[in-house]
Protein backbone atom coordinates (compact mmCIF):
# COMPACT_ATOMS: atom_id res chain seq x y z
CA UNK A 1 0.00 0.00 0.00
CA UNK A 2 1.67 3.47 -1.07
CA UNK A 3 1.97 5.66 2.22
CA UNK A 4 -0.20 8.51 1.26
CA UNK A 5 -3.53 6.18 0.58
CA UNK A 6 -6.37 6.63 3.43
CA UNK A 7 -7.46 3.01 4.29
CA UNK A 8 -10.86 3.93 2.77
CA UNK A 9 -12.05 -0.07 3.27
CA UNK A 10 -14.81 0.91 5.50
CA UNK A 11 -16.72 2.34 3.19
CA UNK A 12 -16.67 -0.10 0.22
CA UNK A 13 -18.82 -3.24 -0.15
CA UNK A 14 -17.59 -6.44 2.19
CA UNK A 15 -17.16 -9.77 0.18
CA UNK A 16 -21.71 -10.48 1.70
CA UNK A 17 -22.57 -7.55 -0.38
CA UNK A 18 -20.63 -7.55 -3.01
CA UNK A 19 -21.55 -11.58 -3.52
CA UNK A 20 -25.46 -10.90 -3.43
CA UNK A 21 -25.05 -8.04 -5.48
CA UNK A 22 -23.74 -10.20 -8.20
CA UNK A 23 -25.97 -13.05 -7.93
CA UNK A 24 -28.47 -9.74 -7.99
CA UNK A 25 -26.75 -8.82 -11.23
CA UNK A 26 -26.74 -11.54 -13.23
CA UNK A 27 -30.42 -12.80 -12.47
CA UNK A 28 -31.37 -9.81 -14.06
CA UNK A 29 -28.90 -9.30 -16.79
CA UNK A 30 -30.23 -11.54 -20.27
CA UNK A 31 -27.15 -12.33 -21.58
CA UNK A 32 -26.90 -11.57 -25.26
CA UNK A 33 -27.10 -15.20 -26.86
CA UNK A 34 -23.67 -15.71 -29.23
CA UNK A 35 -25.00 -14.93 -32.48
CA UNK A 36 -24.25 -17.51 -35.56
CA UNK A 37 -25.11 -17.63 -39.18
CA UNK A 38 -27.04 -21.17 -37.96
CA UNK A 39 -28.95 -19.41 -35.10
CA UNK A 40 -29.69 -16.52 -37.33
CA UNK A 41 -31.08 -18.82 -39.94
CA UNK A 42 -33.16 -20.66 -37.61
CA UNK A 43 -34.42 -17.40 -35.97
CA UNK A 44 -35.48 -16.16 -40.09
CA UNK A 45 -36.47 -19.94 -41.29
CA UNK A 46 -38.75 -20.31 -38.13
CA UNK A 47 -41.80 -18.01 -38.41
CA UNK A 48 -41.32 -19.00 -42.30
CA UNK A 49 -41.48 -22.44 -41.97
CA UNK A 50 -44.59 -22.16 -39.88
CA UNK A 51 -46.45 -20.07 -41.97
CA UNK A 52 -45.66 -22.33 -44.91
CA UNK A 53 -47.11 -24.98 -42.89
CA UNK A 54 -50.20 -23.19 -42.10
CA UNK A 55 -50.54 -22.59 -46.22
CA UNK A 56 -49.80 -25.94 -46.84
CA UNK A 57 -52.79 -27.18 -44.54
CA UNK A 58 -55.26 -25.09 -45.66
CA UNK A 59 -54.59 -25.93 -49.61
CA UNK A 60 -54.26 -29.55 -48.55
CA UNK A 61 -57.93 -29.34 -46.69
CA UNK A 62 -59.23 -27.58 -49.49
CA UNK A 63 -58.10 -30.33 -52.28
CA UNK A 64 -59.00 -33.39 -49.92
CA UNK A 65 -62.87 -31.92 -49.94
CA UNK A 66 -63.76 -30.19 -53.21
CA UNK A 67 -67.13 -29.94 -51.48
CA UNK A 68 -67.06 -27.89 -49.16
CA UNK A 69 -65.06 -25.10 -51.43
CA UNK A 70 -66.98 -22.29 -51.99
CA UNK A 71 -66.67 -23.02 -55.82
CA UNK A 72 -67.64 -26.71 -55.92
CA UNK A 73 -70.61 -25.40 -53.55
CA UNK A 74 -72.37 -23.78 -56.37
CA UNK A 75 -71.79 -26.85 -59.09
CA UNK A 76 -72.00 -29.93 -58.42
CA UNK A 77 -73.92 -29.95 -54.79
CA UNK A 78 -76.32 -27.91 -56.67
CA UNK A 79 -76.82 -30.39 -59.83
CA UNK A 80 -76.65 -33.27 -57.71
CA UNK A 81 -79.49 -31.99 -55.49
CA UNK A 82 -81.85 -30.48 -58.42
CA UNK A 83 -80.66 -33.07 -61.53
CA UNK A 84 -79.67 -36.11 -58.89
CA UNK A 85 -77.16 -37.02 -62.19
CA UNK A 86 -73.59 -37.28 -61.30
CA UNK A 87 -71.34 -34.60 -62.91
CA UNK A 88 -69.84 -35.61 -66.53
CA UNK A 89 -66.11 -34.55 -68.00
CA UNK A 90 -67.71 -31.68 -70.19
CA UNK A 91 -69.85 -30.56 -67.16
CA UNK A 92 -66.25 -30.19 -65.14
CA UNK A 93 -64.62 -28.72 -67.93
CA UNK A 94 -67.17 -26.42 -68.69
CA UNK A 95 -67.54 -27.58 -72.10
CA UNK A 96 -70.43 -25.76 -73.68
CA UNK A 97 -73.38 -28.16 -74.94
CA UNK A 98 -73.05 -28.06 -78.63
CA UNK A 99 -69.28 -28.19 -78.38
CA UNK A 100 -69.43 -31.61 -76.18
CA UNK A 101 -72.46 -33.13 -78.74
CA UNK A 102 -69.79 -32.89 -81.04
CA UNK A 103 -67.09 -34.83 -79.59
CA UNK A 104 -69.38 -37.40 -78.37
CA UNK A 105 -70.74 -38.03 -81.98
CA UNK A 106 -67.11 -37.63 -83.22
CA UNK A 107 -67.84 -35.41 -86.06
CA UNK A 108 -66.58 -32.21 -87.49
CA UNK A 109 -68.49 -28.63 -86.99
CA UNK A 110 -71.07 -28.14 -90.34
CA UNK A 111 -72.41 -25.21 -91.94
CA UNK A 112 -75.64 -25.76 -90.20
CA UNK A 113 -73.82 -25.94 -87.01
CA UNK A 114 -72.53 -22.58 -87.31
CA UNK A 115 -76.00 -21.38 -88.77
CA UNK A 116 -77.90 -22.75 -85.55
CA UNK A 117 -75.41 -20.91 -83.21
CA UNK A 118 -75.81 -17.63 -84.48
CA UNK A 119 -79.50 -17.62 -84.17
CA UNK A 120 -80.70 -15.01 -82.46
CA UNK A 121 -81.76 -16.47 -78.85
CA UNK A 122 -85.28 -16.30 -77.60
CA UNK B 1 -4.86 -7.68 -15.70
CA UNK B 2 -6.39 -6.17 -19.21
CA UNK B 3 -5.77 -9.03 -20.84
CA UNK B 4 -8.06 -11.12 -18.49
CA UNK B 5 -11.00 -8.74 -18.64
CA UNK B 6 -10.68 -9.10 -22.49
CA UNK B 7 -11.18 -12.63 -22.20
CA UNK B 8 -13.83 -12.53 -19.66
CA UNK B 9 -15.72 -9.93 -22.05
CA UNK B 10 -15.08 -12.29 -25.11
CA UNK B 11 -16.45 -15.31 -23.05
CA UNK B 12 -19.03 -13.14 -21.41
CA UNK B 13 -20.33 -12.33 -25.62
CA UNK B 14 -20.38 -15.94 -26.04
CA UNK B 15 -22.93 -16.83 -23.35
CA UNK B 16 -20.38 -17.99 -21.16
CA UNK B 17 -22.12 -16.88 -17.53
CA UNK B 18 -19.21 -18.22 -15.73
CA UNK B 19 -17.04 -15.66 -17.05
CA UNK B 20 -20.02 -12.33 -16.59
CA UNK B 21 -19.82 -13.98 -13.31
CA UNK B 22 -16.61 -13.39 -12.42
CA UNK B 23 -16.58 -9.68 -14.47
CA UNK B 24 -19.51 -8.53 -12.72
CA UNK B 25 -17.65 -9.72 -9.12
CA UNK B 26 -14.18 -7.76 -10.45
CA UNK B 27 -15.92 -4.57 -11.43
CA UNK B 28 -18.86 -4.24 -8.49
CA UNK B 29 -16.56 -2.44 -6.23
CA UNK B 30 -15.72 -0.26 -9.17
CA UNK B 31 -19.39 0.67 -9.85
CA UNK B 32 -19.96 0.70 -6.56
CA UNK B 33 -17.52 3.16 -5.63
CA UNK B 34 -18.33 5.81 -8.76
CA UNK B 35 -22.29 5.51 -7.85
CA UNK B 36 -21.35 6.17 -4.17
CA UNK B 37 -19.08 9.02 -5.08
CA UNK B 38 -21.97 10.75 -7.17
CA UNK B 39 -24.58 9.81 -5.33
CA UNK B 40 -23.59 10.32 -1.59
CA UNK B 41 -25.99 7.36 -0.36
CA UNK B 42 -24.56 3.78 -0.12
CA UNK B 43 -28.43 2.24 -0.64
CA UNK B 44 -28.50 4.43 -4.05
CA UNK B 45 -25.12 3.23 -4.81
CA UNK B 46 -26.30 -0.20 -4.37
CA UNK B 47 -29.03 0.16 -6.49
CA UNK B 48 -27.27 2.37 -9.40
CA UNK B 49 -24.26 -0.23 -9.29
CA UNK B 50 -26.88 -3.04 -10.22
CA UNK B 51 -28.53 -1.44 -12.71
CA UNK B 52 -25.22 0.29 -14.18
CA UNK B 53 -24.18 -3.52 -14.54
CA UNK B 54 -27.55 -5.22 -16.03
CA UNK B 55 -27.31 -2.58 -18.45
CA UNK B 56 -23.59 -3.44 -19.18
CA UNK B 57 -23.63 -6.53 -19.76
CA UNK B 58 -27.13 -6.43 -22.06
CA UNK B 59 -24.61 -3.99 -24.15
CA UNK B 60 -21.50 -5.89 -23.69
CA UNK B 61 -21.32 -5.81 -27.48
CA UNK B 62 -21.26 -1.85 -27.69
CA UNK B 63 -18.31 -2.10 -25.79
CA UNK B 64 -15.77 -1.45 -28.38
CA UNK B 65 -12.07 -1.83 -26.45
CA UNK B 66 -12.80 -4.93 -24.31
CA UNK B 67 -9.50 -4.73 -22.33
CA UNK B 68 -10.93 -1.16 -21.17
CA UNK B 69 -14.07 -2.65 -19.86
CA UNK B 70 -13.69 -1.08 -16.52
CA UNK B 71 -13.78 2.65 -17.94
CA UNK B 72 -16.54 1.80 -20.26
CA UNK B 73 -18.22 0.88 -17.32
CA UNK B 74 -17.11 3.57 -14.83
CA UNK B 75 -18.77 6.11 -17.59
CA UNK B 76 -22.21 4.15 -17.64
CA UNK B 77 -22.44 4.45 -13.86
CA UNK B 78 -21.73 8.10 -13.72
CA UNK B 79 -24.76 8.71 -16.45
CA UNK B 80 -27.00 6.51 -13.97
CA UNK B 81 -25.68 8.03 -10.99
CA UNK B 82 -26.22 11.56 -12.13
CA UNK B 83 -29.75 10.95 -13.81
CA UNK B 84 -30.62 9.16 -10.13
CA UNK B 85 -29.19 12.48 -8.48
CA UNK B 86 -31.25 14.17 -10.81
CA UNK B 87 -34.16 12.43 -10.26
CA UNK B 88 -33.84 12.26 -6.72
CA UNK B 89 -33.01 16.36 -7.08
CA UNK B 90 -32.38 16.77 -3.02
CA UNK B 91 -28.99 14.97 -2.43
CA UNK B 92 -26.27 16.99 -3.93
CA UNK B 93 -25.50 19.18 -0.49
CA UNK B 94 -26.47 16.08 1.85
CA UNK B 95 -23.33 14.04 3.52
CA UNK B 96 -22.89 10.23 2.74
CA UNK B 97 -25.90 8.40 4.27
CA UNK B 98 -25.08 6.22 7.30
CA UNK B 99 -23.61 3.45 5.55
CA UNK B 100 -24.49 -0.12 5.53
CA UNK B 101 -27.53 -1.75 7.02
CA UNK B 102 -25.80 -5.18 6.87
CA UNK B 103 -26.04 -7.25 9.51
CA UNK B 104 -22.65 -7.09 11.90
CA UNK B 105 -20.29 -10.19 10.98
CA UNK B 106 -18.06 -10.92 14.06
CA UNK B 107 -17.27 -9.06 17.43
CA UNK B 108 -19.87 -6.27 17.98
CA UNK B 109 -16.64 -4.44 19.69
CA UNK B 110 -14.93 -4.76 16.44
CA UNK B 111 -18.32 -3.52 14.64
CA UNK B 112 -18.81 -0.71 16.87
CA UNK B 113 -15.47 0.70 16.39
CA UNK B 114 -15.57 0.06 12.31
CA UNK B 115 -19.30 1.61 12.06
CA UNK B 116 -17.20 5.09 14.22
CA UNK B 117 -14.64 5.23 11.59
CA UNK B 118 -17.32 4.45 8.53
CA UNK B 119 -19.23 7.44 10.36
CA UNK B 120 -16.10 9.87 10.55
CA UNK B 121 -14.88 8.70 6.85
CA UNK B 122 -18.54 9.59 5.66
CA UNK B 123 -18.00 12.99 6.90
CA UNK B 124 -14.62 13.51 5.41
CA UNK B 125 -15.48 12.46 2.25
CA UNK B 126 -18.61 13.06 1.92
CA UNK B 127 -17.85 16.65 1.83
CA UNK B 128 -15.53 16.42 -1.12
CA UNK B 129 -16.47 18.15 -4.69
CA UNK B 130 -17.43 14.93 -6.83
CA UNK B 131 -14.69 14.99 -8.84
CA UNK B 132 -12.50 14.28 -6.01
CA UNK B 133 -14.62 11.76 -4.77
CA UNK B 134 -14.44 9.87 -7.47
CA UNK B 135 -10.62 9.74 -7.81
CA UNK B 136 -10.26 9.38 -4.42
CA UNK B 137 -12.38 6.29 -4.04
CA UNK B 138 -11.24 4.41 -7.12
CA UNK B 139 -7.51 5.04 -6.22
CA UNK B 140 -7.78 4.45 -2.46
CA UNK B 141 -10.64 2.18 -2.34
CA UNK B 142 -10.18 -0.08 -5.25
CA UNK B 143 -6.64 0.39 -6.37
CA UNK B 144 -7.19 2.01 -9.76
CA UNK B 145 -3.58 3.67 -11.14
CA UNK B 146 -3.92 6.94 -12.19
CA UNK B 147 -4.21 5.99 -16.18
CA UNK B 148 -7.30 3.73 -15.63
CA UNK B 149 -9.06 6.44 -13.95
CA UNK B 150 -7.80 9.33 -16.30
CA UNK B 151 -9.22 6.88 -18.90
CA UNK B 152 -12.32 6.15 -17.67
CA UNK B 153 -13.47 10.12 -16.13
CA UNK B 154 -12.32 11.77 -18.94
CA UNK B 155 -8.50 13.73 -17.68
CA UNK B 156 -5.17 14.08 -17.87
CA UNK B 157 -3.45 11.73 -15.56
CA UNK B 158 -1.75 14.70 -13.76
CA UNK B 159 -5.20 15.66 -13.23
CA UNK B 160 -6.09 12.42 -11.78
CA UNK B 161 -2.91 13.44 -9.19
CA UNK B 162 -3.97 16.69 -8.47
CA UNK B 163 -7.35 15.86 -7.29
CA UNK B 164 -5.81 13.08 -5.52
CA UNK B 165 -3.64 15.23 -3.60
CA UNK B 166 -6.13 17.51 -2.78
CA UNK B 167 -8.24 14.86 -1.85
CA UNK B 168 -6.58 13.21 0.66
CA UNK B 169 -5.41 16.55 2.16
CA UNK B 170 -9.01 17.91 2.90
CA UNK B 171 -10.01 13.92 4.01
CA UNK B 172 -7.01 13.93 6.29
CA UNK B 173 -7.89 17.52 7.42
CA UNK B 174 -11.23 17.01 8.36
CA UNK B 175 -10.61 13.52 10.01
CA UNK B 176 -8.36 15.45 12.20
CA UNK B 177 -11.11 18.49 12.61
CA UNK B 178 -13.65 15.70 13.68
CA UNK B 179 -11.50 13.60 16.23
CA UNK B 180 -10.15 17.24 17.79
CA UNK B 181 -14.18 18.00 18.12
CA UNK B 182 -14.32 15.14 19.89
CA UNK B 183 -11.51 15.37 22.11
Amino acid sequence: MEPDRIDLSPLGLDDVRRARMSRAVLARAQLAAPRTPLSELAAWARPTLAAAAVIAAVSLGALAWPGTSPAARGTSLTIATEDATPLTIADGLRIPEPAADLIAEERGVTEDDLLSSWEPRP
Amino acid sequence: MTDDVAGLVARALAGETDAADRLVRLHMGAAYAVALAVTRSPHDAEDVAQDALVLALERLGECRDPARFGGWLVRIVRNRALNHRRYLGIRAAEPLDDAHDAPAIGNPADEAERSEIRERLNDAVGGLPQTQREVLLLHDLEGWKHREIGEALGMPEGTVRYHLFNARRAVRGRLRALVGEEE
